[in-house]
């Protein structure tokens, strides 16, 4: 007989079948974070401005990261900054990110004045593509 | 000797197997620990605009608002914000001839923030617009 671990969030059975009700259950995989890091106080003198850094796997992981810019607002990828009003200015600039089978790669740009940020990255256990 | 907890999946050997993919769980590695989710309503008054231009198609008028929630952690943490109606992760950016739409999510130490921006013919009468969040208890350290 296969056995499970299971650890029931409070006042949920830990024989519910809604794997929501759990705070733990062997039978379904945890989303394990590889690697995270930051790098910090990363200027942004071009436009665009890519920061590159090796991921160290062999393949594409999944990924994700945070860029915090210089109004002390931290943002998802795909932002541009928080001052920023989309269709009237354009801020310090954008982040985005992107992988390949080697690096992780943090990409800014920079409409105006050369700033600094902060980034913070996580890498994930299963290939993305 | 290091004390770990691993559950291997079916047919791995939790001695020996070393790829975290074959491993339901490892002592080894962090996970996103959840802390909350929840869904904010931002009412927007349309009648509060900063900025108008009339063109050949009419006039457009500019509309921004920003709704602070407060997280309840004393760091920045991890978070993802979810549109509603069409479902998508932020930040969100579509638009046509008639209207643009920007709706993005950024934290700080103290709150999240869901920030609107619009552009469009409306400069009367409110909306409520939905977003759902999530939080976790991950410092960013940044």
């Amino acid at each position: 007989m296969a056995f499970e671990i299971r650890v029931a969030k409070s006042g949920e059975n830990a024989n519910s079948t809604d794997p929501n009700d759990f705070i733990f259950h062997s039978a379904y995989n945890t989303f394990k974070i590889l690697a995270e890091g930051t790098l910090l106080t990363q200027t942004v003198n071009a436009n665009p401005k890519t920061f590159t850094l090796a991921h160290g796997l062999e393949f594409v992981p999944t990924f994700y990261g945070f860029a915090k810019f210089p109004d002390g607002y931290i943002a998802p990828p795909n932002s541009m900054d928080f001052t920023n009003q989309a269709f009237v200015s354009d801020g310090y600039g954008t982040f985005s990110m992107e992988a390949d089978d080697t690096n992780l790669y943090f990409i800014f740009t920079r409409p105006g004045s050369n700033y600094n940020v902060d980034i913070k990255y996580y890498v994930f256990e299963a290939p993305s593509v | 000797m290091t004390n770990k907890i691993i559950i291997a999946k079916p047919g791995f050997n939790v001695l020996t197997e070393t790829d975290p993919n074959n491993l339901i769980y490892s002592s080894d590695y962090d996970t996103l620990k959840y802390h909350l989710a929840d869904l904010v309503t931002v009412t927007v008054d349309w009648s509060q605009y900063y900025h108008s231009e009339t063109g050949g198609l009419g006039t457009f008028y500019y509309h921004r608002k920003v709704q602070a929630v407060s997280h309840g952690l004393s760091y920045s943490p991890h978070f993802v914000g979810y549109t509603t109606g069409i479902i998508a992760q932020m930040p969100l950016f579509f638009g046509d001839a008639g209207f643009s739409v920007s709706d993005r999510i950024y934290a700080d130490a103290t709150n999240i923030y869901f920030v609107l921006d619009r552009i469009n013919k409306s400069n009367s009468g409110t909306s409520d617009i939905d977003f759902r969040y999530r939080i976790f208890r991950n410092r960013l350290g940044i």
